[in-house]
Formats: structure tokens, sequence, C-alpha cells
């Protein structure tokens, strides 16, 4: 076929809707449309078409009106028309987004949303489902605890060489979680990581580079960041005894008008009723 | 009202009266006064003001400068509110006099509180003059003695009553007399140089008043054997009084010792005491940042046999022997490698100092200690979730509100309530970053004056800001304390007087019972103020 023909075809293709056009690295691509498809795009008006083939090319992350606007360049007024009759026929949907749950999101009526549109493992019914989220850190903690102090009957509070090398990674925690059973849904290394992490901001575990100590880190070796799997080490569970609670302990740590109270105020030390209720406890 | 200034106002009225407090106050919170200032200020009369500042004077709290020859200068007075603060901490220290010299030391210790300072002689008269502790005469002798030569009781030299201002504005003189024209640049030279000579002068009082015993040259080897163990002798004509610093050394060590143990476990912090008792006599000032330096053989000569079999660390097994038990120094050499790896930085390495050279780290671990309060404190009041929150400000530094979301894995909401709450507390602040600055715009709406906003955690202010919320604190407990006691004046009288003092079941049930309560309201409130103490002393002085 040679290239004036070939032109004139993909012209009327164009035209039906049966092909569209992208660009690759700078070149000009042609991908066929599913015949459905285009029956359901030839049936529609200009704007209908055009409105439907930007939400198609979004696919399952889902487009804000806002960007398909301008993509489009159509009008507010002619957008909405467009978009309520294709939602009367089914061709599309609005799904909200976790993380703006004040846009509207649509995507064709058939695509699930993606992970990040609902959130991923975390989020249940658009909702971060914090007892969720709660009871798989404390079985995470449980675990990594056992792992990272020895068993030794004699002596309470045994501890483990700098060198040893056999704490939890990300990976370990992972099976461990998936062994028991106790989530229902699939968890990713990645989640496993992120809530370790939060663990790690609540002080309660460490994390360890595992490389040795001393040793330069060979992370040129490595490809990507997949590779580098950091251990995690419980941290010892005991009272402080570093005066952390002498604020707290005296009324005027908890005390609502602290800045208030002066000596010669209306709230005074002299006649402040927290402590005489603290005093007399 | 300055908070540090109404706290020392406070310390001084429950020791001294309130004449004297009202002078200590107006000169802290005024700077330096002349006594024609104090009068006007106080309106008190000058009679009265001369005797109180005779009283701080003796106690180490005031400072003069002395009038210089042909010069008409008048005498300026300064009082010293890290003086006063100290007196804070009697009861801890004379716990520590009782562990280390019993009642003998705390004895002692009491009389340098009451009195300011004492020579020797005072001592002894004291002593005698009591008819329990008579016979203890030369036992008082050698703990006094023994005291002075660990420096935690120094000699008063008359460059002490000498504030620090002064004695630099002298030093800053005589230096720039050497030169003839000062340049900027010499300027600050001479400052510098100024510094550093009042700094060492300071530094070099350590041993005085104190001299070798005379030795009888006839029966030298007796005496050498004396020599050897009492290294030096007091000087009748010396004044002495506490040494806070050293003290503060002792409570210091003791911190860290313990936030080892908490960290990894008891023999940990054995061996930290162990690095301690090495250095013992060469730490000087508190504000060093490294201990003196130790190899593990120094420690496992000082740690006891028993300690190192306990056999609580795992280490790895021996690749040739794998059945062997490990040695004494390999024990110690694992625990100093889990000290220094440790997060929070106990130890660490000094190779330039030779192979195999370890010392205590305080520059990390004033650092961490303070973090772990101002954590402790946030959890405490606020709750868990915020506590994360403001560890993931600080260890990342500044962050947008949706990361800390996600970091935090709370949902937004909360997020945004909890950032507001520690905004409102003054634990975060934000800083407000204009859109067109940044290289890539967050959204495609160039309206100007659209902004993003970083939230982030300002350390060293709040860690001031607590501090004065600590001193605060104790002021507020100590002028209730005063009024617990005014409402009981009643019930002192009667304790007081010389009959009950005898027999303390004259008095009936009620008044039992009352001073049960009293007993315990006085506890309670002297309980809190200690561990107040301790916090400021690791905000503070560490």
């Amino acid at each position: 076929m040679d290239v004036t023909e070939a032109h004139l075809a993909m012209n009327t293709l164009l035209k039906k809707s049966a092909i569209e056009i992208m660009s690759l690295n700078g070149e000009n691509l042609l991908r066929a449309i599913d015949l459905k498809d285009a029956e359901k795009a030839s049936k529609l008006d200009e704007e209908g078409r055009l409105v439907f083939n930007a939400i198609r090319a979004a696919g399952n992350v889902g487009i804000w009106t806002k960007d398909l606007k301008k993509k489009t360049n159509l009008h507010m007024i002619v957008l909405n028309r467009a978009l309520k009759l294709l939602e009367q026929k089914h061709e599309i949907k609005a799904v909200k987004h976790v993380k703006f749950p004040t846009r509207k999101i649509y995507m064709l009526f058939n695509t699930t949303p993606s992970s990040e549109v609902t959130g991923g493992a975390w989020y249940t019914d658009q909702e971060l489902d914090t007892d969720f989220i709660d009871s798989l850190k404390a079985a995470c903690l449980k675990y990594i605890t056992a792992r990272s102090f020895p068993r030794n009957e004699t002596v309470r509070d045994a501890v483990f060489g700098a060198d040893h090398e056999h704490y939890p990674t990300a990976t370990e925690v992972r099976r461990f979680i998936t062994e028991s059973r106790i989530s229902s849904i699939e968890l990713s290394v990645k989640d496993i990581t992120s809530l370790l992490d939060v663990l790690v901001y609540d002080g309660t575990i460490e994390k360890k580079s595992p490389f040795a100590i001393g040793m330069e880190d060979f992370s040129d070796e490595e490809d990507g960041d997949e590779n580098v799997q950091w251990s995690y080490k419980a941290v010892r569970k005991t009272t402080s005894r570093l005066p952390v609670e002498a604020l707290t302990e005296v009324p005027c740590g908890r005390c609502q008008v602290f800045t208030f109270c002066s000596e010669n105020g209306p709230v005074s030390p002299f006649n402040c009723e927290y402590f005489k209720v603290w005093l007399d406890w | 009202m300055s908070q540090q200034a109404r706290l020392c106002r406070e310390i001084i009225e429950e020791e001294f009266g309130p004449f004297v407090a009202k002078v200590a106050h107006q000169i802290l919170l005024k700077g330096r006064l002349t006594l024609p200032d104090i009068v006007r200020f106080t309106k008190l009369t000058p009679k009265q003001i001369r005797e109180s500042l005779v009283v701080l004077i003796q106690h180490g709290l005031a400072f003069f400068t002395e009038a210089v020859e042909g010069q008409k200068e008048q005498t300026h007075y300064q009082v010293s509110a890290e003086q006063t603060l100290m007196r804070l901490r009697m009861p801890a220290i004379m716990q520590v006099a009782e562990e280390r010299w019993e009642e003998i030391g705390v004895d002692i210790c009491r009389l340098l509180f009451i009195h300011g300072r004492m020579k020797i002689g005072g001592v002894r008269d004291w002593v005698k003059g009591d008819s329990k502790r008579k016979d203890k005469m030369d036992q008082y002798i050698k703990a006094f003695t023994k005291m002075a030569n660990e420096h935690y009781i120094i000699a008063v030299l008359p460059e002490h009553s000498r504030s620090a201002v002064d004695r630099y504005l002298e030093a800053e003189q005589k230096e720039s007399e050497k030169y003839t024209i000062t340049t900027a640049k010499e300027i600050q030279a001479i400052k510098k140089s100024a510094l550093e000579s009042v700094e060492a002068e300071y530094g070099m009082l350590e041993n005085a008043g104190l001299k070798r015993k005379a030795i009888d040259a006839i029966s030298s080897a007796h005496k050498r054997m004396a020599v050897e163990i009492e290294d030096m002798e007091v000087d009748e004509k010396i004044y002495f009084h506490i040494n806070y610093e050293r003290f503060n050394i002792l409570f210091r060590n003791n911190s860290v010792m313990d936030y080892a143990i908490e960290r990894i476990n008891r023999t940990a912090g054995q061996i930290v005491k162990a690095f301690f008792e090495h250095g013992k006599n060469k730490i000087r000032s508190l504000h060093e940042n490294d201990s003196p330096s130790a190899t593990p053989m120094h420690i496992a000569n000082i740690i006891p046999q028993d300690v190192i079999d306990q056999g609580d660390i795992v280490l790895q097994p021996d690749l040739i022997n794998p059945g062997k038990k490990p040695s004494v120094q390999d024990i110690i050499t694992g625990y100093i490698t889990l000290l220094k790896i440790d997060s929070a930085g106990f130890v660490r390495s000094r190779d330039e100092l030779g192979s195999s050279q370890y010392s205590i780290n305080f520059l990390k671990l004033r650092e961490n200690m303070k973090r772990k309060l101002l954590e402790g404190l946030v959890r405490e009041k606020m709750g868990v979730a915020t506590c994360r929150i403001l560890r993931i400000l600080i260890e990342k530094g500044k962050l947008d509100e949706s990361q800390v979301q996600k970091l935090a894995m709370l949902p937004p909401k909360d997020t945004r309530e909890k950032l507001a709450l520690l905004n409102l507390r003054g634990f975060v602040e934000i800083q407000a970053n204009r859109l067109d600055v940044n290289e890539v715009p967050r959204t495609a709406d160039r309206a100007p004056g659209r902004s993003f906003h970083l939230w982030y955690v300002p350390l060293e202010k709040i860690y001031e800001e607590l501090l004065v919320d600590v001193y605060r604190t104790v002021a507020n407990l100590q002028q209730r304390r005063r009024q617990e006691l005014k409402v009981r004046s009643r019930l002192l009288e009667k304790l007081n007087r010389q009959d009950v003092k005898e027999n303390i079941d004259l008095l009936g049930e009620g008044d039992k019972a009352e001073i049960t309560q009293m007993d315990k309201v006085l506890e309670r409130i002297e309980i809190s103020k200690k561990r107040l103490d301790q916090m400021i002393m690791i905000l503070r002085d560490f």
C-alpha cells in the first residue's frame, strides 16, 4: 500500500473512531480501538465522543473534571451536558478519589479503580481503617520483639551482640503476616515497609542498616532500591529512668490556665484548685 | 516577670527570709546595681540592705566589683541566678554525700549549706561544741580532707567574689594595653584572648587551698606510706565551699548510666560505669564533649568477674572452635561495639589516640536525652499519634501536610487536627512558601499569592521554652509550699515549743492527724521539685 492510500484509510478510520493516534517518544503511533467502544463512540455526537475518548485514555486512574475541561477545551456547561448523557447511558461512572474526596473522578464503567484512587490496602470504604492498621502493627511488633532478644531463662535482659545478623527484615515480617492470616487482603512488601516505618516513628522499633559495621555500602551493585533490605529490631520496653513525666505529674503540667496563672492574679498558686485536689489525694 | 528571677526569689526567701529575697530579686531583675540604686528600688534601709548583701556574698550568690585605686567607681553588685538555682539540688547533693561518706559527709554538707563557706577550723569548733559527736573529731577532719582532695568542696578565693563579667572586662583592659592602635580585627582578638585567660584562671583554682603534708625526715619510711594514702592536707586559713560542678558531673554520669541500662541492659550500664571510673580524675568540666578514653583492657580490669560471667550477650561463635565460650576480652569488646552502634551514641572510637581507644560521647548523648524528654512530654500530654507526627517532622525536616499524613498513616482529618494542636502549643511552626518561586507549579492555577505551607520543628526554641515552663512550675510549687506552711502556722508554732519537742504525745489526736497531712503535702511538693530539678539538669546543665 503506498503512502497516500494509507493516509486516506487512516483518516476515514479516525473519523469513525476505529483507531486513535498516540504520540510515544516523539513518534506518532496508531492504535486500534475495540469495535464495541468504537460503535458507542460513533453513536454519540462530537463532544460526547471527545469526552468519551479522553476518559477512556485515562484508563483505570480516572480523570478529574477540571483536567477533562482542559483536555477537551469545551465549555463547562457543554462538558457537563455530555457527562450527564454518558452517565445515563452507563458508559462512564463517577468515583470518589481517596486523597481528594471533593473531586469527581470519571472513568469507564467497567474499569476497576486503581489502588491509588481507593488508597490501597489500608483503606476500606474510602476511609483509613485505623483498627486494622493497629492490629497489624501490634502483630508485627510482637513478632519483631520475639526475634530481637535471645531466649535466656537465667538472665532477664540478655542482648544480642553487635554483629548479630538475624534481625527480621520486611520480607520476613510479611511472610509471618501472610502465614498467620491476620489480614484478609493481600499486602505487598511496600505496604509492610510503610507499616514498619510507622512503628519506627512511634519509637517502638529501630531500623538497622543491613550492611556490616564499617563497610561501605555497595549500592552501585544493587539495581534500584528494591534490594536494600533494612532489618528491624525492637526497642526494649522498660520504664524510663529519665524524668519524662516530671512535668505532667504536677497539675501545672496539664493546667489549662498555666500561662494565665500568676501570683497576683485571680488564678495563682496560692488558690489553685488543681493543687488542692492533687495534694489531698 | 522573668520566671527565672521569680524562682530565685522564692528559693532565697525560703532559706534567708523576705528582706534578702527582696534585695536579690531587684538585682536579678535589673542587672548590676549600686547601693543607692538598691535603696531606691527596694525601699529598705541601707543597713538592712548591707546585711542582706553580706548574706548573699557569704553564700556565693552575689558578686561585687572592688574599688580601683584612683578611680572613683561605685561598688556594683550582681546576683548569680545559676548559683541560686543550684541550691535546688541541696537534697540530691546531701544524698550523694551520705552514700559516699555517710552521716559525717551529710553533716559537713549541711554545715556548708547553712554557713555558705567555712574553714576547717570552723568544722572543728562545731564538732567540739556538739556533745554527741565530740569523739568523732578525727573522722570529721579526715572526711573533710578527702572531700577536698576529690574536689567536691573547693577553696574560695578573692577572685570568686568578682563576677565573671568584671573579670572579663579587666582582662580585656589588660590585653588592650598591649596594642597602641586597635583595628576591628585586633579588638576581636583581644576579646577572645581575654575570655580564654579568664577561663584558664578559673580552671587553675582547683588545687588551691591544699598543701602537701610536711614530711619528717627521721621516720621517713613510715611517712612515705602515709603520704601515699593521703596526698594533701587542708590549709587551715582557707575557706571552702561546695563545688556544684563536681556534683553535677556525678549526677550526669549516673544519668548516662541509667540511660544505658534502659536502652541495652544492666551489664551495659556497668560498662559505662567502668568508663567513668577509669576517667574519674581527669574529668574536669561538665561541658567536655568526650570522656577520657579507655581501651577494653582498662575496662576489663575494672569490672568484677561475675558480671562478665552472666553470659547475657550473644556473640557470633568462634569460627575455629564453635563450642568455646567467649573470652572476657570478646565480651567486653562486644558490649563496647553495641554501645557504639546504638542510636543514642554512647561510645565512639577515638582512633586518633591509638588503636581501640573508646570514649563516651557526651555531645550526642546530650541531644538524645533532651529529645527523649521532649518526646515523652508530648506523648503524655497529647497522645501517641501526635508524638509520632512530631518525630516524623524532627527526622525529616520540613514537610507538607499530605506527606505527613502518608508517613504517619493517620486519616487526613486527624493529621490536620494534630498539627494544629502542636502549633497551638508551640511545638511546630509553619513556613509559607510561594508557589511561583518553585520550579514545578503544583497546580496549573497561576493565581499569585497561592502558596503551599511546610511544617517543621524548631528544636532549640522548644527546649528553651520548656526550660522556662519548668522554672515557672517549680516556682509555683514553691509558692504553694509557702502558702501551705502559712496556713498551718498555728500548728508549726505548737511543734516548735520546747515541751512538745521533748514529748510529741502532748498533742491531741486531731493535731497528730494534721501533722501527718502536712507531712504528706510537703513530701509531695518536695518530690515533684526534685524530679523537675532533674529535668532542669538535663535541659540546661548537661
